[in-house]
């Protein structure tokens, strides 16, 4: 039959250095393609490519987290309608720390783009993660963290009115209607 | 892979998976993979390690860790966290909460619990269980987002970043590999463990962390937790529950108190099933009356309200069903009544004209609201029935123990049935039809002819006229609702009797008469033939014919013989008349008196022509009896013998003549205002 572990743990905490070097390898290997070492954090026209199939293995994790994001925040956003329909004021001044905190820690990492050329489904996944959280923003009633994604997505989305997206989650439109629909003055708040 | 093999080897219970000579600290470092078992079930793999590591938790804890600490050495974070998970398993297989408090001070202090994930996970899972000892929601809520910003997250990081080097599972992942685990415990913590702790309120905030579970991490390593061991099932039953129609507003809260209750309630059914009206069953049924009473409480909308009180009024026609068959009398107090449950129906039948998003549908809906609404009726409708019907076998049964018992019992039943008829009555309106379930017509007609049978049966003393007249309405209204139970019309026409106005049988059933006869839904039901076309058919022309009319209303299937027979008796008296006929006739033929010349002899020719006239006017009279008889027996012979469509409706809701008598409804009042309908009636 199985046995139980004999060994404690705590001696598996931490990856082998010689992964870590691998991994480190990886990563730099990554970069020197993309030919820089820092990432712009604004997309250009230009830096859409179509996939290719060295990028293709490269970033094949990245989709499935930014898609995984994006089903946290429907998660979110379900959540948040039900506390406001239930004027669960504590409960939406909880699931808004918490939504902060997640944006922070986790979200902003999945939303800010890597290093050199993207494909355009990444890019897409990219604006529909902080579209998603502007509209749990929009949903929790929070002006100020509504305004902070939307000067984000203007930023980092310049020149991309036409960019396919999902706004509200689930009804298709592009990303200028988006921003236009995210506009303060406009919708709920 | 092989750790994950081991994992997999300690989550199974069976005494053979786990290893012998192991020690405590094996068995402590992978806790997180058993934490959430039940008390009893804990206990005894607490005595299992034990027997495998040759000495008591509570022993390995004293000598190994807590005498360094009391002798004051600084524990290392690994001893701190053993030490703490130690007494929080202890806790979890005694239920005794120092255990839980000496856990969360073993942590206290401990220089990695900022940063490791493992030291974090047990930091909060040990302080949301604090928070449910304590009854604090807000604060197991808080424990549980910081959980997941913590330790879930962060894992879920590097757990991407190992994968992209195939390094996500195996002993090199650490403690990302007890991901699934971590996903099982947390929605075990909310799912049941909230509940367990009564703390079933302000939890909507944790259904961001519940549908994060459910997508895709629950129950996506079957290789590690089985189905059958996974919470999986539950979490999908739970968000089909909040995303559906019987969710109150999308509300976790709601739905887990729901889910409570029902699980109370499927016990004491399951209780009651085998012992019967015992003091365990009755027990079982007050506890889920008391949850199904938490959970009304929480709801917030007029959905969570109906999908509490549907199933609250299943247990009461349960109840009556059970006291029914064993003849014991229980009193179980409830909030929820029939009529309680038709305020609510009112409440809820005003969305039809406009709102119903308001009452907590908008998600799923207005199909979805009709749906509720006409689910709410049914159980209402069955409730009342089943009550009444114990109500009125109670009455039957209690006949011999004194007139006032009885009369009780038979008030009681008439009582809930108009109840039932007169809520039908005002919402039974062709503007607003989709409002009732197709049996609720037929179950009008039930009550109807309830409130008629506990009315003839009440005051043992014999009926007044006046009584009597009533319950002819009575049973006259049941015929104008489902017209097709020939038994129906013999009890109509006995309460005509029984008011002195049997001469009235016939003018008050000609209008109906009259609807049966040319409603369109009949014929065009008969002619595809659907479902029960021939019985129907039969009945109809039964009720289209007066003659056929008089024999369903004074004769039944025992006298159908007696008629046959008296045909028979007319026959043979038609035969000796015609014979005596002809007899006369030639004796009398007019040819001949001309030639009688006596006066003695032309009187006596007169009288035998006047008797052959009289005999003539008898024979023809018999002739029209016999063609009557003949042409309308093999009709009412039919009708009687055509399947009791009645008895097969009272049972399946599904029945499809439930339909016929819904359209048949709306075909005879569609065009009415409410003044004729009632001079109808």
């Amino acid at each position: 039959m199985t046995t139980a572990p004999t060994l404690s743990k705590s001696h598996f905490d931490r990856p082998s250095s010689w992964i870590l070097a691998a991994m480190a390898s990886i990563a730099a290997l990554q970069m020197a393609c993309a030919g820089s070492l820092g990432g712009p954090d604004q997309y250009a026209r230009s830096e859409i490519t179509a996939p290719t199939e060295s990028s293709q293995e490269t970033a094949l994790a990245k989709p499935a987290s930014l898609r995984r994001g994006l089903e946290d925040l429907a998660a979110f956003h379900a959540t948040a309608t039900v506390l406001r329909r239930h004027n669960d004021a504590a409960g939406t001044a909880a699931l808004r720390r918490f939504l902060q905190r997640t944006s922070s820690s986790y979200l902003s990492g999945l939303s800010r783009p890597s290093s050199g050329r993207e494909q355009q489904e990444l890019i897409s996944l990219r604006a529909n993660l902080l579209l998603s959280e502007a509209s749990v923003w929009r949903e929790l009633g929070d002006r100020r963290e509504l305004r902070r994604v939307r000067r984000e997505l203007s930023r980092r989305f310049s020149s991309m009115d036409d960019l396919p997206v999902e706004f509200p989650i689930g009804v298709a439109t592009t990303l200028g209607g988006a921003l236009e629909d995210l506009h303060p003055d406009q919708g709920r708040l | 892979m092989l750790a994950g093999l081991a994992l997999a080897g300690l989550l199974g219970s069976s005494p053979a998976t786990a290893a012998s000579g192991e020690d405590w600290p094996g068995y402590l470092d992978y806790a997180y993979i058993y934490q959430a078992a039940d008390r009893e079930a804990m206990q005894a793999r607490l005595d299992r390690y034990a027997s495998s590591a040759g000495r008591s938790l509570e022993a390995y804890l004293a000598k190994e860790i807590e005498w360094r600490a009391e002798s004051g050495e600084s524990l290392g974070d690994d001893d701190r966290r053993r030490l703490a998970i130690g007494r929080f398993l202890l806790y979890r297989s005694t239920g005794n909460r120092s255990e839980l408090d000496a856990a969360i001070a073993a942590l206290r202090g401990s220089s990695a619990a900022n940063e490791r994930p493992e030291q974090r996970y047990w930091l909060r899972t040990l302080r949301a269980h604090q928070a449910l000892e304590r009854r604090e929601a807000s604060t197991f809520t808080r424990q549980l987002f910081d959980l997941w910003v913590e330790v879930i997250l962060p894992l879920e990081e590097t757990r991407s970043t190992y994968a992209s080097v195939s390094l996500d599972s195996g002993p090199r992942a650490g403690f990302v590999s007890a991901l699934p685990y971590l996903y099982e415990n947390l929605s075990r913590l909310i799912l049941i463990r909230t509940q367990q702790m009564g703390v079933d309120w302000d939890l909507d905030a944790l259904g961001s962390i519940v549908r994060m579970l459910h997508a895709g991490r629950v129950g996506r390593h079957p290789d590690l937790i089985p189905a059958d061991r996974s919470s999986r099932s539950y979490l999908e039953r739970v968000i089909a529950r909040l995303d559906g129609a019987e969710s109150d507003g999308g509300s976790l809260t709601f739905t887990l108190a729901l889910f409570e209750a029902s699980k109370l309630h499927d016990r004491a059914r399951a209780t009651v099933a085998e012992e019967g009206l015992s003091d365990a069953a009755l027990n079982a049924h007050r506890v889920a009356v008391g949850a199904y009473r938490k959970a009304f409480a929480r709801a917030r909308t007029l959905q969570g309200q109906t999908a509490v009180t549907v199933r609250a009024l299943r247990q009461l026609g349960e109840m009556a069903v059970a006291q029914q068959r064993s003849g014991a009398t229980v009193e179980i107090d409830s909030p929820f009544s029939v009529t309680e449950a038709l305020k609510l129906y009112q409440a809820m039948h005003a969305g039809l004209r406009g709102g119903w998003e308001q009452f907590g549908y908008r998600d799923q809906g207005r199909e979805a609201f009709v749906t509720a609404l006409r689910g709410l009726w049914q159980e209402i409708q069955e409730s009342a029935f089943n009550t009444a019907d114990l109500h009125f076998s109670r009455g039957i049964a209690s006949a011999d123990k004194g007139p006032r018992k009885a009369d009780r019992e038979f008030a009681e039943a008439a009582r809930i049935f108009s109840e039932y008829l007169a809520a039908f009555e005002r919402y039974a309106e062709p503007v607003a039809l989709e409002g009732l379930p197709a049996t609720a017509y037929f179950a009008a007609h039930e009550a109807a002819r309830g409130v008629a049978d506990a009315t003839a049966l009440y005051g043992d003393r014999g009926q007044s006229s006046i009584q009597s007249a009533r319950v002819a309405a009575l049973y006259q209204r049941a015929l104008d609702l489902y017209p097709f139970d020939p038994r129906l019309w013999a009890s109509f026409a006995g309460a005509l009797q029984g008011s002195g106005r049997e001469r009235d049988f016939l003018s008050r059933t000609a209008t109906l008469s009259g609807i049966v006869a040319r409603a369109r839904v009949l014929d065009d039901w008969i002619e595809h033939s659907r479902p029960e076309a021939q019985s129907l058919g039969s009945m109809r022309q039964a009720i289209a014919d007066p003659h056929a009319r008089i024999y369903l209303g004074l004769a039944d299937a025992e006298a159908l013989t007696e008629i046959e027979d008296n045909l028979v008796a007319l026959r043979e008296r038609d035969q000796t008349l015609r014979q005596r006929e002809g007899v006369l006739a030639a004796g009398t033929d007019d040819a001949e008196l001309p030639q009688v010349s006596s006066s003695r002899a032309r009187s006596d020719l007169r009288e035998q022509g006047r008797r052959l006239a009289e005999l003539r006017a008898r024979a023809t009279e018999l002739e029209q009896q016999i063609a009557t008889a003949e042409r309308t027996l093999p009709v009412f012979r039919e009708a009687l013998g055509a399947t009791p469509i009645a008895d097969a409706m009272r049972i399946e809701r599904d029945h499809p003549v439930h339909e016929l008598v819904r359209d048949l409804y709306y075909e005879t009042h569609r065009f009415e205002s409410p003044a004729k309908a009632a001079a109808r009636r």
